[in-house]
């Protein structure tokens, strides 16, 4: 009974349009009506979600305005009503569902911004985590080629159409630098380096490298796997670099 | 996972939270925001002690967590939580920890407790959740036999779980259901007294709910049990014409003022909250509004002797 009412309300709350199946449990002798009742705490509750995905996606909003953000994100909250507990959990489906939006159409690099942000608010709230790299010289050559190497915590890898890295820089430096939003393939790490979240720029080999790693390969695999397009050489560098940069954190095996 | 939490709760002997707590508290705390962490640390103000919003921290990364080490090293501290959703109802009609609560949820806020001790821990008289979906909001509860049974079961579990007794939050309402059966206060108090767990009593909560559902706020404070009172929070609503809402972004309002007063006579001189989340101003407003609560605790206590 009491789950059956509580199913109802949320319902009822998250999408106007089932508000009526929460009505017959809602007094209304009092001034207000079922919807007037139930639309307190809707506008509430949108709003407490809406500041939440504000502060996930600031460029994100300010590359549409106050209020195509706020319908945006009003018919987003519908569609995708929050499962999580931990509000800096909540956006995950923000980019997809901006690619399908036609309103946002006239802003094609929305959906990669907030593709980026979501990776950036992912590293912001990952745990620092020890990196064990150094022990890899420890390892006979056998062991380490059995072994499994691994990005940071709450890593990223995107492959995006924007050059959107560069609109995020300037929104964070408040610069009046114009730049040119030309339609490319930009491939980027976006990770957690002590307590600052780090976006660089990566070239296809090296994503693909990373990517390998990320599918959890074992480094004989990864080699292999890479040895099919690059050479031997590259391949070195590419390892040296992912260590190097901090891209690549940990190992197991 | 969960399976072997509850076999662990169900282990445990019976619960000893009705210890004394080393970490005990007087006079008028508040709220400790991130808006306020520098001053805080910087200058060390004179505030008894201060309450944290816990489901901040049960994610946080070693940056949060420093300041609520530094925040515990110098002062009191009470645990506020919002994620307990202590009157959910299960599918299966079922309650407790592998039904309507939050085992994942109760872990963390224990390993926090364990590490703190805080003189309380407290959550509300409400629900947040259900089929897994959150509202991130408080919301009512109808006031039946139902209602009572499953949260006088899902707050003893709760405090076995985190062998301590915990205070409940009355909380501001803005809808009534057709199945209430008494008056929010009947419910509270049966409530507190069945499931031997403590109250929090929020004197603007009392105050809103009372102007939006037309019902005497005085009645309510006359009924509530003086000696389960162990803590009132203050705060500010915002009028929004056809409602009063329980925003927490404005100062203290007269008439709440004139009712904490009337609480003070009632339950004493309980360790009292000013509250603010939005809007948040300086430290130095809040510690004005901590002030006023604190002279007109003091008036009351000299009348009374």
């Amino acid at each position: 009974m009491l789950h059956d009412l509580q199913t109802r309300l949320m319902l009822g709350i998250y999408d106007k349009k089932y508000a009526n199946v929460a009505f017959p449990y809602i007094d209304e002798s009092g001034n207000n009506s079922a919807e007037q009742q139930l639309s307190i705490y809707r506008t509430s509750i949108f709003g407490g979600l809406k500041k939440a995905l504000v502060e996930t996606f600031p460029v994100t909003k300010q590359l549409v305005g106050d209020d195509f953000f706020n319908a945006m994100t009003g018919r987003y909250i519908a569609r995708f009503p929050c499962q999580v507990q931990d509000l800096n959990d909540y956006g995950e489906s923000l980019a997809e569902f901006i690619r399908d939006l036609k309103h946002a159409r006239s802003v094609p690099y929305l959906a990669d911004m907030a593709k980026l942000e979501w990776s950036v608010n992912l590293a912001y709230n990952t745990k620092i985590q020890q990196a064990n790299l150094d022990k890899l010289s420890s390892l006979s050559e056998q062991q380490q080629l059995n072994i499994t190497l691994h990005l940071a915590n709450g890593s990223s890898l995107l492959h995006l159409s924007y050059p959107v890295d560069k609109i995020w820089d300037i929104h964070q430096n408040n610069s009046l630098q114009e730049i040119n939003i030309q339609k490319t393939s930009l491939y980027l790490i976006i990770f957690k380096n002590d307590y600052d979240v780090v976006i660089n720029r990566v070239s296809e080999e090296q994503f693909y490298f990373l990517t390998c790693c990320n599918n959890g390969l074992s480094f004989v695999e990864v080699c292999q796997a890479m040895l099919k397009t690059c050479s031997e050489a590259t391949l070195n560098t590419i390892f040296s670099e992912s260590i190097q940069y901090g891209w690549l954190q940990n190992y197991t095996g | 996972m969960i399976l072997s939490e509850h076999h662990d709760v169900k282990k445990r002997k019976p619960s000893p939270h009705h210890t004394t707590n080393k970490n005990s508290i007087s006079g008028v705390g508040v709220g400790f925001r991130a808006n306020h962490v520098e001053h805080i640390e910087t200058q060390q103000p004179d505030i008894p002690w201060f309450e944290v919003l816990i489901d901040n921290y049960m994610m946080a990364d070693s940056s949060d967590l420093y300041h609520l080490e530094k925040l515990a090293d110098h002062y009191p501290l009470t645990y506020h939580g919002v994620g307990m959703s202590l009157g959910t109802a299960s599918s299966t009609g079922k309650a407790g920890l592998k039904a309507g609560l939050n085992i994942d949820y109760l872990k963390k806020l224990k390993a926090l407790v364990d590490k703190h001790n805080p003189a309380y821990v407290s959550d509300h008289l409400c629900w947040t959740s259900v089929n897994g979906y959150h509202s991130h909001d408080l919301l009512p509860i109808p006031y039946t036999d139902e209602a009572i049974k499953l949260l006088i079961t899902q707050i003893k579990q709760a405090q076995d779980y985190l062998q301590r007794r915990i205070l409940i939050e009355n909380v501001s309402s803005y809808l009534t259901f057709k199945d209430s059966v008494m008056q929010e206060w009947e419910f509270l108090k049966i409530i507190a007294e069945q499931a031997d767990c403590n109250i929090l009593l929020d004197i603007n909560n009392i105050y809103v709910s009372s102007i939006n559902h037309s019902s005497s706020a005085m009645d309510y404070i006359k009924h509530i049990p003086t000696e389960r009172v162990k803590e009132i929070h203050l705060a500010g609503y915002t009028d929004m014409g056809t409602h009063l809402l329980d925003t927490h972004g404005e100062a203290v309002h007269q008439p709440v003022w004139k009712l904490y007063e009337e609480a003070l006579k009632k339950f004493g001189t309980v360790p009292t909250l000013i509250e603010w989340d939005n809007d948040i101003p300086e430290f130095s407003v809040l510690a004005e509004e901590a002030s006023k609560a604190s002279i007109l605790m003091q008036q009351v206590k000299q009348y009374a002797a």
